[in-house]
């Protein structure tokens, strides 16, 4: 190393030199003042760096966990182990196989299913969700391997294990069967189902099992025959869309199955990051992003997220007040805050007492 | 009206990395993640007051407006709620969720949104920071000129100093962190500290000003 070592020094200083090269620069430290001295200095860059304070406003920590809290997606609890479903339809199988063979002599309309014969075997061995499933066209084997790929790389970690189940189900798993991309995926889980189709993607795995066999039971014979629920329904015979509108219309007054709402996010999910991610850099980009968190607050009144709406609009007008010094945007701010302090669920007082604090005149 | 030290815990003001490793060593915060996991949100909610500050500073060091480090620090706690089941119980919380948060910052500097949006004059928004524990160092006067320099550095220089000086990341940690080549996180970084060095230069080469006299 003949030169000065100056491309090598932040290396040096933070060790990520291997031994030679770590061994050159301090072969050329040792004989150079200027290599030595810019040496010294970046480190004196760094320490200084470091000691930087980072101020937040005043009273801003006190707020910041509850306003997390309030965001937090709800999570589903641990699901029972596969071995318990698999003993759930086992029961539900004993208890309803009598009753299917007194009526094998009245057949259904609609029911040339090929896993008919599955449901009359003894109790199966696997649960309910990897139970024989009819594939009838659906998805042809390779697309169904390519959007069980796309949905492990996007899925969540704690739907990893249905994922896993919906893998064994081959040909009867359908989140790809109306082609949806890997963003779709990922955007899957919000979605509610659509409301013909509920009890199609409430299948077991979102009940409890007391549930579920509550719901086979008044199912009666289909629910051998569908138990579980497939979510893929699209593709299916005329008569069976209106069969399971007609089930859709019986199960309406049942309970919402226990976990349904586990995975599902606070509804104008995509609108609040919009929002979120919305900055003004002038008064008038201020009073409309104020406008719209109104809108919003008022919108999703019920959504954990209105509560942050609401001070993010008086934030939004005291914003504007900064930008513009117009009087009535800042008196804007101030009575949407005092009228937030007098709101039973205020949720984050101190962060509008603050904000109080700092519009004072 | 003070502001709040995002540095500094609310018991004790030990410096960040010592207060992360002391609730490291609390057994609790295993219980803590353990029920959170099982969706106690008001056990996450004490995971948060627990790193907030660090978190926030990580965000703001990257971003440089309360406004934006505040949403990224609140993403970047939900996407750790999110993730708490692949997270290791076996490795230390505030390192993880310090680089999600380091990771949504950099994505929020390198965005177009980012780059209309100009900083603020004079950090408006902001109070000046309160006296810290500068003892040595800097004064005042050459704090404010770091502080600058470090806002001027464009977005991506900013961001792999912060990784490297801040959060301590090893330079193939930055690089997959933000999905960049070893020899551009090292000609970044250089070029990062050498702007900050020619801004310190007046209070480095002054005797008993910067602690660092060649």
């Amino acid at each position: 190393m003949n030169g000065h070592v100056e491309d090598w020094l932040a290396a040096y200083l933070d060790g990520e030199l291997v031994a030679g090269e770590r061994a050159a620069v301090e072969s050329h430290l040792r004989g150079c003042g200027a290599c030595a001295r810019h040496l010294e200095e970046l480190a004196a860059v760094d320490a200084a760096a470091r000691e930087l304070p980072v101020g937040a406003p005043a009273g801003y920590f006190d707020s910041f966990p509850a306003r997390v809290r309030a965001r937090l997606p709800v999570r589903r609890a641990r699901r029972p182990p596969a071995w318990v479903w698999a003993a759930a339809a086992a029961i539900v199988l004993a208890a309803l196989t009598p009753l299917t063979f007194q009526k094998t002599t009245s057949p259904v309309p609609d029911a040339p299913r090929t896993g008919e014969t599955d449901a009359f075997r003894p109790a199966p061995t696997t649960p309910p969700a990897a139970a024989p499933a009819p594939a009838e066209g659906l998805l042809d084997a390779a697309r169904d391997r390519g959007a069980a790929a796309v949905l492990e790389r996007n899925v969540a970690p704690e739907r990893k294990d249905e994922k896993r189940r919906e893998k064994e189900k081959a040909n009867a798993t359908a989140p790809a069967a109306d082609g949806r991309t890997s963003e779709y995926a990922a955007k899957l889980r919000p979605q509610p189902p659509p409301a013909s189709s509920v009890q199609k993607h409430s299948g077991p795995w979102a009940q409890s099992p007391a549930a579920a066999q509550a719901q086979t039971a008044a199912r009666g014979e289909e629910a051998q025959q569908e138990a579980p629920p497939e979510p893929k329904k699209q593709a299916e015979p005329a008569g069976k869309s209106d069969r399971d509108q007609a089930r859709a219309g019986a199960l309406a007054d049942a309970p919402p199955p226990a976990a349904a709402p586990a995975f599902a996010e606070a509804p104008g999910e995509d609108r609040y990051r919009a929002l979120l991610g919305r900055q003004a850099s002038s008064p008038e980009a201020a009073r409309k992003l104020h406008d719209d968190w109104n809108a919003f607050a008022r919108g999703h009144p019920d959504s954990p997220r209105a509560d942050e709406a609401r001070v993010r609009a008086m934030e939004a007008s005291a914003l504007a007040f900064d930008l513009g010094r117009d009087p009535r945007d800042r008196e804007r701010a101030r009575e949407a805050a005092q009228a937030y302090l007098a709101r039973p669920d205020a949720g984050q007082a101190a962060r509008v007492r603050a904000l109080l604090a700092r519009l004072e005149p | 009206m003070a502001p709040e030290d995002p540095e500094s815990g609310s018991a004790a003001p030990l410096p960040a990395r010592a207060a992360d490793h002391a609730s490291m060593a609390d057994p609790s915060e295993g219980d803590l993640l353990d029920k959170a996991r099982g969706g106690n949100l008001f056990a996450f909610e004490e995971i948060v007051r627990r790193y907030q500050r660090r978190v926030y500073a990580t965000a703001y060091r990257i971003v440089r407006r309360h406004e934006v480090a505040d949403d990224v620090a609140q993403e970047a706690f939900i996407r750790a709620y999110r993730s708490l089941d692949r997270f290791d119980p076996g490795r230390p919380f505030g390192p993880w969720i310090c680089r999600i948060a380091a990771n949504l910052a950099v994505n929020h500097v390198r965005s177009p949104e980012a780059r209309e949006d100009a900083l603020p004059d004079g950090h408006a928004e902001m109070p000046s920071p309160a006296a810290g524990p500068l003892q040595g160092v800097l004064d005042a006067e050459a704090r404010a000129m770091l502080d600058q320099a470090l806002e001027r550095l464009p977005a991506a220089q900013r961001a792999v100093f912060c990784l490297r000086v801040f959060e301590e990341l090893s330079y193939r940690e930055i690089a997959e962190s933000l999905g960049i080549s070893l020899g551009t996180v090292m000609s970044r970084l250089s070029r990062a500290r050498e702007k900050l060095r020619e801004a310190l230069t007046p209070y480095l080469s002054v005797p008993g000003r910067a602690g660092s006299e060649p």
